[in-house]
């Protein structure tokens, strides 16, 4: 169809043939495109944040996304806590699709699953998996929970490693990560100082930290001392449990914990008792990840007792306990480039900080979206800490035989195959 | 005579090292599911006690190196059963242990006779 015809439009300086413009021709073939690139266009500011490396615009849109999830429901509750958990989206068991709600069961629960890697080196870490339903709806439809599904796909991958379907760019992801608090009070916290003494290639996780706080349950408590990990700090910090976003426990919620044994440990390390009725889980790491670009965007947050001026203000988009959280954030694996124009960095000290180096530097010199680019099925070294651009033509994780998974290791943790050499 | 006590004292320290058949191990010896996987390790286990000679469970040990940290819990016995990896001398480990309710402790640590290199037993006293 031409969108030519000869009335109408004049093309003023035109010495050939006088060519006019039919325009709803053109109206439609507008449309055309605009619905064929609307994903494009959709996502144009942020295409544009990531391109150009716009750390601004790239936090701003962080706490934004931190903003939306944190929506009130008509309880009082953040909408996250309506997601779905790992284990209801990845089982296979009919008894866990309707598995507790939030924050769920450990993923553990089934077992096929294995564990997240993200409390693998140093101090074990309560943390779930949480699928808003965009998410779901993808792996559930696409099977992506069915570990022989995975298989077909990985051996339909003769030279190269092949992708599962696409994500929706309303799909998002969330890891949160919990730390037990007594009911009495009093509990330890270690707090992530980012100039503090860190190992410079090995594990900077919890057990090291050096600064260690005391959690309040109300308010005129005080504390003369508290013991964590072998050490013993006098007059601590304190700091009252509302200025984290936190759940009491149950007995039900209280059981799921203890009987996931990384978590019991962790809650040992934690309180010195397991988790009982009445206690209650902090909430201290937040990791999401947007489909909104085709790579995801990540953004990261943790609780500090002392949160710094922002800029933007945090205080402009989110409000208490929310702007107690720190966050990072990365749109792409090299950009914004480090001061020392080496590829950017983007960590979680909870998730990420007790990774040892394994050839390019340890957790603290990671980037969230450089880890995850490898996420593939069967696994291969899921730890090895990277940032940049992967190396798709030497790293297995990108050869045949091989199903990439979106970024989202939750997916290829459905099977215990894959080497695990971490 | 003498290679009879020797081998007696071995087999004691590897009784007291091997894992417990109680679900009260379920903490104690915790090791993250994949590490050291078909490696050579070295064994560290002791007990936690208070100052009147109680176990005490729940109690945290940390077995700190220049890379990594290495933990474990206390179970209802007050003990502990940890592995390492076998090229990490024990002189290069540093023990610590801790429990919210008690304010100070004190670390006792037995390396392996002779050239063996395992296990170690680390004991700790908290008051």
């Amino acid at each position: 169809m031409s969108v030519y015809s000869t009335t109408s439009f004049h093309h003023g300086i035109s010495s050939g043939p006088v060519k006019t413009l039919h325009w709803p021709a053109i109206t439609l073939a507008l449309c055309c495109i605009y619905l064929s690139c609307c994903t494009v266009t959709f996502a144009d500011p942020l295409l544009l944040a990531a391109k150009n490396g716009n750390e601004d615009a790239q936090r701003a849109y962080a706490w934004q996304q931190l903003r939306d999830i944190t929506q009130l429901d008509s309880k009082g509750m953040p909408v996250f806590t309506h997601w779905i958990s790992e284990l209801q989206t990845f089982s296979t068991n009919p008894e866990n699709l309707s598995a507790p709600a939030f924050p769920g069961a450990p993923a553990t629960t089934d077992g096929d699953r294995n564990p997240s890697g993200h409390g693998r080196h140093g101090g074990p870490l309560i943390n779930f998996m949480h699928f808003n339903p965009a998410a779901w709806q993808h792996i559930r439809s696409h099977r992506l929970y069915d570990e022989k599904r995975l298989d077909a796909l990985a051996q339909s991958a003769n030279k190269r490693a092949i992708a599962i379907p696409a994500f929706p760019q309303a799909a998002k992801v969330l890891m949160t990560a919990w730390w037990p608090v007594r009911k009495e009070g009093g509990s330890p916290m270690p707090v992530w100082e980012p100039d503090g003494a860190h190992r410079h290639t090995g594990s900077n996780s919890y057990l090291n930290w050096q600064r260690v706080i005391a959690i309040k349950t109300a308010a005129e408590q005080h504390f003369d001392r508290v013991s964590f990990a072998g050490r013993v700090t006098q007059n601590p910090d304190a700091a009252e449990l509302t200025s984290l976003f936190y759940l009491p426990v149950d007995s039900g919620l209280a059981n799921r914990i203890m009987a996931d044994p990384g978590f019991a440990q962790a809650t040992h390390i934690a309180i010195g008792r397991p988790l009982q009725s009445g206690d209650y889980l902090a909430l201290v790491g937040v990791h999401l990840m947007s489909k909104a670009l085709p790579r995801g965007i990540w953004s990261t947050f943790w609780w500090q007792d002392e949160a710094p001026v922002d800029n933007p203000p945090r205080e402009n988009v989110v409000s208490t306990p929310w702007n107690q959280y720190r966050m990072d954030t990365t749109f792409d694996t090299l950009i914004p480039a480090e001061k020392d124009a080496s590829p950017n960095i983007c960590f979680n000290p909870w998730f990420d900080a007790t990774f040892p180096d394994s050839g390019e530097g340890n957790g603290l010199k990671a980037n969230c979206m450089s880890c995850h680019l490898r996420a593939s099925f069967p696994r291969e070294e899921p730890l090895r800490i990277t940032r940049g651009e992967p190396d798709i033509l030497r790293d297995p994780a990108f050869g045949a035989g091989h199903v990439t998974t979106g970024m989202i290791w939750s997916i290829a943790n459905t099977s215990r195959r894959g080497t695990t050499d971490d | 005579m003498t290679i009879l006590r020797a081998l007696s004292l071995a087999t004691l320290a590897l009784s007291l090292a091997l894992p417990l058949a109680t679900g009260a191990q379920i903490y104690g010896d915790y090791i993250p599911q994949d590490s050291h996987k078909n490696n050579p390790v070295n064994v560290y286990f002791g007990a936690v006690k208070s100052k009147s000679g109680d176990y005490v469970e729940g109690a945290t040990m940390v077995f700190a190196t220049a890379m990594l940290d290495f933990v474990a819990v206390t179970d209802k016995r007050g003990r502990y059963r940890l592995e390492l990896p076998v090229d990490i001398s024990p002189s290069k480990v540093e023990s610590r242990c801790s429990h919210p309710d008690y304010s100070s402790s004190q670390i006792r640590r037995r390396l392996p006779r002779a050239k063996a290199l395992t296990p170690v037993e680390v004991d700790c006293t908290l008051s």
